[in-house]
Parts: structure tokens; C-alpha cells; sequence
């Protein structure tokens, strides 16, 4: 069994641990692994996962629904393994957090962006002009013919408003309710309370974090890092089992379904609720 | 929506439908589609329309967009595929929304 994985608060580490994770992405950028989780990313939204005949929902293979939590989940721990198969250091590498919770009103200001890089320039179409990815090539979806293209550098565009305090959902009991998607009611659905905010970090960073390839901004994962922890500490409250529905949902969120467009593997979210199983764990839970 | 008004099916709107996946059957047959919104926005001509399923197709410069771009959820807010954490209000808004970021974050 290979040493339990920390994920850190990203202000917690060490330079030289962060610079091994900027390295380490680095080197799955190269090699092209990085740039496949865009992709799937991307793919798994396209993924609409819906009841025969059903209309009037987003819900697809990673949000709008319950899988929301273990797909991403999923996603870090994989991408997590990768970084690490690069990084071959000690304590093995774990993928940072970005509390932004803690930082909601201020966050434009974070010191997250003197790590990771800052805004965009405007002057340059919102590129980012700094920190360690401002040279790299994102993938974008060219939807007139159904293919991956590159486009340099990575966007960003700050909003302006503060970001939304998960402290309300982490007190709603049940993980999620019918009809499983975003018209979950969101005071009883954990879930859809959830992603609501998540969805809101996503808009308020703005640039690339718009779009179904937002992990083409680093960023993305530590802010996933963040929702996972989040949803790791509901559990320790709310029940490491909590999870709906168990049958009766939509294709490929019901707890023993397998989950689509991820890496090959039996991924459910039944296996993926025990998050200790997976060998890694957070500093703090919230 | 700005301008709602019901045409007969004609040729030119037989296919926006079909590419959309609507059955080739013969145009009479077919129940009226509404065009919900028509605008120029940033350079290029949009049209947006609602087949009688409830699909919501959009076409650009008379191209239309591909499926999934658009779509209407419960509550009447439209969202995107491409653009898939901030609903919009109504399809016109998804679109303008859409082309300002064409060529950015995605090619449409």
C-alpha cells in the first residue's frame, strides 16, 4: 500500500512542494495527459444522461446530477495518481485546495494568484500574463466540425462579486433529491446546493473556468480539490453512505451505475464514497 | 423573446429541422415551427427557433448550430453545452452570450 496522500491547503505548502506540483503538471502537460482530462471534461458535459424522452435538464454525465460528487472525484484521484507516477517524490505529491470558502468576499485579491498566475489582460484577450502556466496551450472545442483545436495561453476574466458561503449546505441533510437534476430544490438537496456554489466560482474566474474545457485553467482543480473536501466533511457528518439515489435515477448516477466518460474502470459512486479507501485525505476538513 | 410568429413549414426551415433530427416528412404534414428570436448581433445573423418538440435550434450566418448547444430547462432559463455553469434567461441572450466568446473559448 503506497503512503496516504495529503491534499493540502495550497497557502499551507511548502514552496518546494508547490513547485513539485507545478512541475509535475507540467510534465503531464507535455505528454499529453494533462489535455486529456480537458477533453473528457468536455465530453462528459456533451454527455446528456437522461430518462427516456426526458427534456428540460442539463443533466449530464459529471454535473447537473448526483454523480456530480464521485465523477470529480474520480478525476482528482486519477489525475493525482498521474502527477504522482511524475513527480516520484516524498511524501507523495497531493493535489492542493484552494479554500475559496474562506475567502469569499475578497477572493480577487487571494494570494492564490501570485501561485497560480492572476487575471487576464484584457489588452491580450484576457490571457493570463503571469505565473507558471502563461505560456501554456489550452484545447478548445470546435463545435462546426466536432474536434479539438489549440489556442494559446489560458483566460481569465475576474467578476466582481463575492463568492457564495457553502456554510448553509453543509447543513442540509440528504446528499439529493428527485428529479436529480439542477431543479433538485436546493434547500434539501446537498448536491444541488453544492454545485449551485461551485457553478458560481466557475463564472466569477471567468475565462476558460466558462466553459466545458475548463481544465484547461489549472485552477480548476484547485478549486474540485476544495468541493471534494467539502463533501468529505458533509460525510463525516451526514454519513460516508449518504448518497441518493440508489435505484430509480438517471442513467449512470444511480449509486452502483458505472459512470461514463471517465479513464477505463468500474467507477461508481458507490465505490468512490469512502473517500479514506482511496488512500488519501485532506489537512482539515472544514 | 422578442417576436414570436408561426410559419408553415417551407424549404429553408424543412432544413434547419432536419439537421436538428426532425423526420423528413412531407413539409405539409409537419406542424408549424415558431421562430422565437431573429437578431444581428457582433457581425453575424442569428436565428433561433422551437420545433414543436420543444428543441431549441439556433442557426448563425444561416448554419445551424449543433445540438446540445442550446437547450431549455424547467424552469424557462436556457443553458449550453459550451458555455454549461451560467444559465441565461432567454435562448437570444444564450446566443449573444455564445458569440462573444467564439473564437475564445470555443469555436461555434
Amino acid at each position: 500500500m503506497p503512503d496516504l496522500t495529503l491534499r493540502r491547503n495550497a497557502y499551507s505548502m511548502s514552496s518546494t512542494d508547490w513547485n513539485r506540483f507545478v512541475q509535475a503538471l507540467r510534465k503531464l502537460k507535455a505528454n499529453g495527459t494533462y489535455d486529456a482530462w480537458t477533453r473528457r471534461h468536455h465530453q462528459a458535459i456533451m454527455d446528456l444522461t437522461l430518462y427516456p424522452g426526458e427534456t428540460g435538464t442539463g443533466r449530464n454525465a459529471a454535473h447537473r446530477g448526483p454523480s456530480f460528487g464521485p465523477w470529480h472525484r474520480v478525476a482528482l484521484r486519477q489525475l493525482e495518481l498521474q502527477l504522482q507516477a511524475v513527480d516520484k517524490g516524498t511524501p507523495p505529491l497531493g493535489i492542493p485546495y484552494w479554500a475559496w470558502d474562506t475567502e469569499a468576499a475578497s477572493w480577487q485579491t487571494a494570494r492564490l494568484w501570485t501561485m497560480i498566475g492572476g487575471n487576464g489582460d484584457p489588452a491580450q484577450g484576457w490571457r493570463v500574463p503571469t505565473g507558471p502556466f502563461a505560456a501554456w496551450t489550452s484545447v478548445i472545442w470546435n463545435a462546426a466540425t466536432n474536434r479539438f483545436v489549440s489556442r494559446a495561453g489560458i483566460l481569465r476574466q475576474f467578476g466582481t462579486d463575492g463568492l457564495i458561503s457553502p456554510a448553509g449546505t453543509m447543513q442540509i441533510p440528504t446528499y439529493d433529491v428527485a428529479p436529480w437534476n439542477e431543479s433538485s430544490n436546493r434547500t434539501v438537496s446537498f448536491r444541488c446546493d453544492l454545485e449551485g456554489g461551485h457553478d458560481y466560482v466557475h463564472v466569477q474566474i471567468g475565462g476558460d473556468m466558462l466553459a466545458g474545457t475548463a481544465p484547461n485553467d489549472p485552477v480548476f482543480w484547485l478549486h474540485h480539490a476544495n468541493i471534494d473536501r467539502l463533501w468529505a466533511t458533509w460525510q463525516t457528518s451526514k454519513g460516508i453512505t449518504n448518497y441518493q439515489p440508489t435505484s430509480g435515477g438517471p442513467p449512470s448516477h444511480n449509486l452502483n451505475d458505472r459512470m461514463r466518460d471517465l479513464p477505463p474502470g468500474s467507477w461508481t459512486p458507490a465505490n468512490q464514497l469512502n473517500w479514506g479507501a482511496s488512500n488519501y485525505t485532506y489537512d482539515v476538513l472544514r | 423573446m422578442r417576436r414570436r410568429d408561426f410559419l408553415k413549414y417551407s424549404a429553408s426551415v424543412a432544413a434547419v429541422a432536419a439537421a436538428g433530427g426532425a423526420t423528413r416528412i412531407a413539409a405539409a404534414q409537419e406542424p408549424p415551427i415558431t421562430v422565437l428570436e431573429e437578431f444581428d448581433h457582433l457581425g453575424h445573423h442569428v436565428k433561433i427557433v422551437e420545433t414543436p418538440g420543444g428543441v431549441l435550434q439556433a442557426s448563425v450566418d444561416g448554419r445551424v448550430l449543433a445540438p446540445g448547444v442550446l437547450a431549455r430547462l424547467k424552469n424557462g432559463k436556457v443553458i449550453s453545452a459550451l458555455l454549461p455553469f451560467q444559465p441565461q434567461p432567454t435562448p437570444g441572450a444564450m446566443v449573444r452570450s455564445l458569440l462573444s466568446h467564439d473564437g475564445q473559448l470555443f469555436i461555434l
